[in-house]
């Protein structure tokens, strides 16, 4: 009787990955929390040009999902408004950088 | 009820413009009456618009269908709709009524977009983490090699099983969090509470052990120009 082994992938722990799991946590905002204040800050960065708050920073860096959504939205917003949507995901991706500290 | 005029809400699939009367928006589509069937066929457009913007900008579009993208615009810009109907009443007004109702578009967009290219996919739920070699040079490998072990290691001591499991799928293996959360019968608020306490342990520990400067006070970034 043959036997068939099933294989699991296994985890790869690279420097890429070990830093993501190291990102400074910053201050606690949750998923709901940032989908709550998303609409505003995304007029802020497009609209008024106001620095978002530090605790919308910090979980946009550190949640890929929550990031991938506001940067549809801002760029939504500025289509909108008739201004460049990569000009201004680029202006909410400076914000981010100094959350990041990069 | 306020009778929206046809230039406030604008053609279909253009925001209204800076004029955008919110109460409006809001007082039309909470009842029925004249305009609100008008008003909920222009909101779904909105929803459509934003759900393929979204479709259409994300990475994970890459891996499925043209027919699989529609369907996933279709079904997030109605379920986006039925959203924004059934939450009228948490709108305050603090952007523009647009901008509010796409990030619905948006969100609904991005899970269903996240489903799709994981549908039929195994996550990797086991809890042992294989530290891999970068390819650099020297001294940088063994910098990446020490940090990387490092890490490992503290993930072994410091983490609990369910915190290694969520750490490893979510950013070692690349498992959304939206997917990850329904696999474990979760939510997505959760799982992103348990990768912050993850983040926080392990920083604590590589602190602890030099390999991570001693924490400051974090700086209040308030005020910083964008």
């Amino acid at each position: 009787m043959t036997r068939h082994h099933h294989v699991r992938p296994q985890h790869r722990l690279d420097l890429p990955s070990a830093r993501r799991l190291t990102l400074d946590a910053g201050v606690w905002l949750s998923c709901d929390d940032c989908f709550d204040q998303v609409d505003r800050a995304a007029e802020d960065v497009v609209l008024r040009r106001r620095p978002l708050s530090a605790a919308f920073r910090s979980h946009l860096v550190g949640c890929p999902a929550c990031h991938e959504e506001a940067q549809s939205l801002v760029a939504v917003v500025a289509e909108g408004v008739g201004l460049d949507p990569v000009e201004a995901v680029r202006r909410l991706e400076r914000q981010l950088q100094i959350a990041e500290g990069v | 009820m306020t009778t929206m005029p046809a230039r406030t809400l604008g053609r279909p699939g253009a925001d209204p413009g800076p004029g955008d009367d919110s109460f409006d928006w809001v007082a039309l589509l909470a009842a029925p009456g004249p305009g609100h069937e008008d008003a909920v066929r222009r909101l779904h457009g909105l929803m459509v618009r934003a759900a393929r913007r979204h479709v259409g900008r994300s990475p994970t579009s890459a891996h499925l269908g043209r027919r699989t993208l529609e369907d996933v615009v279709q079904t997030a810009a109605d379920e986006a709709t039925v959203a924004v109907l059934s939450r009228l009443d948490s709108f305050e007004g603090r952007s523009r009524f647009t901008t509010w109702a796409f990030k619905f578009g948006i969100l609904h967009a991005a899970v269903e977009l996240r489903r799709a290219a994981w549908h039929g996919r195994e996550v990797d739920l086991s809890v042992v983490a294989e530290p891999v070699t970068p390819a650099a040079g020297p001294e940088l490998v063994a910098e990446a090699v020490a940090f990387t072990g490092a890490v490992g290691r503290a993930m072994e001591s410091c983490l609990t099983d369910h915190q290694r499991r969520v750490a490893l799928a979510l950013l070692v293996d690349g498992v959304p969090i939206d997917v990850l959360a329904e696999r474990l019968g979760s939510n997505r608020n959760a799982v992103y509470k348990t990768l912050h306490d993850v983040r926080v342990r392990l920083r604590a520990e590589l602190c602890r052990t030099g390999y991570l400067p001693t924490a400051e006070p974090t700086d209040d970034l308030e005020g910083v120009a964008p």
